[in-house]
């Protein structure tokens, strides 16, 4: 990218080309993205991959505990969410755009569901076994093209 | 050969300054020294364009402490926000002309 350094001038007046645009447009995305979505360490994933794992696993405690449980986990994913990505040094609550987690998202959700419904319709708890390997796979996963697309935090 | 901008503004038409502006947009606040070592340019540089930005009311600055550090930090400002977001649009709508 052309840059101008200490160039405080404006830019030309004579706008860019399609061509310098659509480069533009790309040096300003990466950009953004620099602050958005840093560079994460595997462990992060890990660590992500085995909580959500355990709140799937904690529907098969009593109800009580499951929800005890459920808190404690949520807590402790979002503490490393925040400390790590959202809220890490330097940047204060960075944005994800929504549209970039919604497929990932939604499959957990339907992973959720899923499991809620063969629990509930045919009484077959070990689905959350089942499902909580899946969505640590989904998350382990969803860590790996992350740290390829945007670097491991390492 | 000259062409037609649509509604490009000024004050961060400038490669530097756009680039502050997609950096801030990523988050609420982001520190100084996070901005000057991404855009690897002097301090004084990224302080003079700052100026800039906060002069036309783009850009708001505050002086934090933290661990016994002083730390700047940056945020865009509603109109910070819309200006940068108009100008992505008149990029991506000179690209749009090509592709029409």
């Amino acid at each position: 990218m052309a840059t101008h350094g200490d160039d405080l001038t404006p830019g030309p007046t004579s706008g860019p080309t399609p061509e310098e645009a659509r480069e533009l447009l790309g040096h300003l995305a990466s950009d953004e993205e620099a602050v958005r979505y840093p560079p994460i360490s595997a462990w992060f994933f890990a660590v992500q991959s085995a909580v959500v794992g355990a709140l799937f696993l904690v529907r098969l405690l009593p109800s009580d505990d499951a929800s005890r449980a459920t808190l404690a986990l949520g807590i402790v994913a979002v503490l490393l969410g925040s400390r790590y990505w959202f809220n890490r040094d330097g940047v204060s609550w960075a944005t994800a755009k929504l549209a970039d987690m919604v497929p990932f998202l939604l499959v957990l959700l339907l992973l959720a569901v899923g499991c809620l419904v063969v629990d509930a319709t045919t009484a077959a708890s070990w689905v959350w076994a089942v499902g909580a390997a899946l969505a640590a796979g989904v998350v382990w996963r969803t860590g790996q093209v992350y740290r390829r697309d945007f670097g491991d935090g390492a | 050969m000259a062409r037609e901008v649509p509604a490009f503004d000024e004050v961060i038409h400038a490669p530097q300054r756009l680039r502050i502006c997609a950096m801030l947009s990523g988050a609420r606040q982001v520190e100084f020294s996070v901005i000057q070592e991404h855009l690897a340019i002097s301090k004084s540089a990224l302080s003079k364009h700052l100026t800039h930005l906060a002069e036309a009311g783009y850009v708001r600055q505050e002086r934090a402490v933290r661990n016994a550090r002083s730390r700047l930090w940056l945020s865009l400002t509603p109109e910070g926000s819309r200006a940068y977001a108009d100008h992505v649009r008149a990029l991506q709508a000179i690209i749009m002309s090509q592709e029409a």
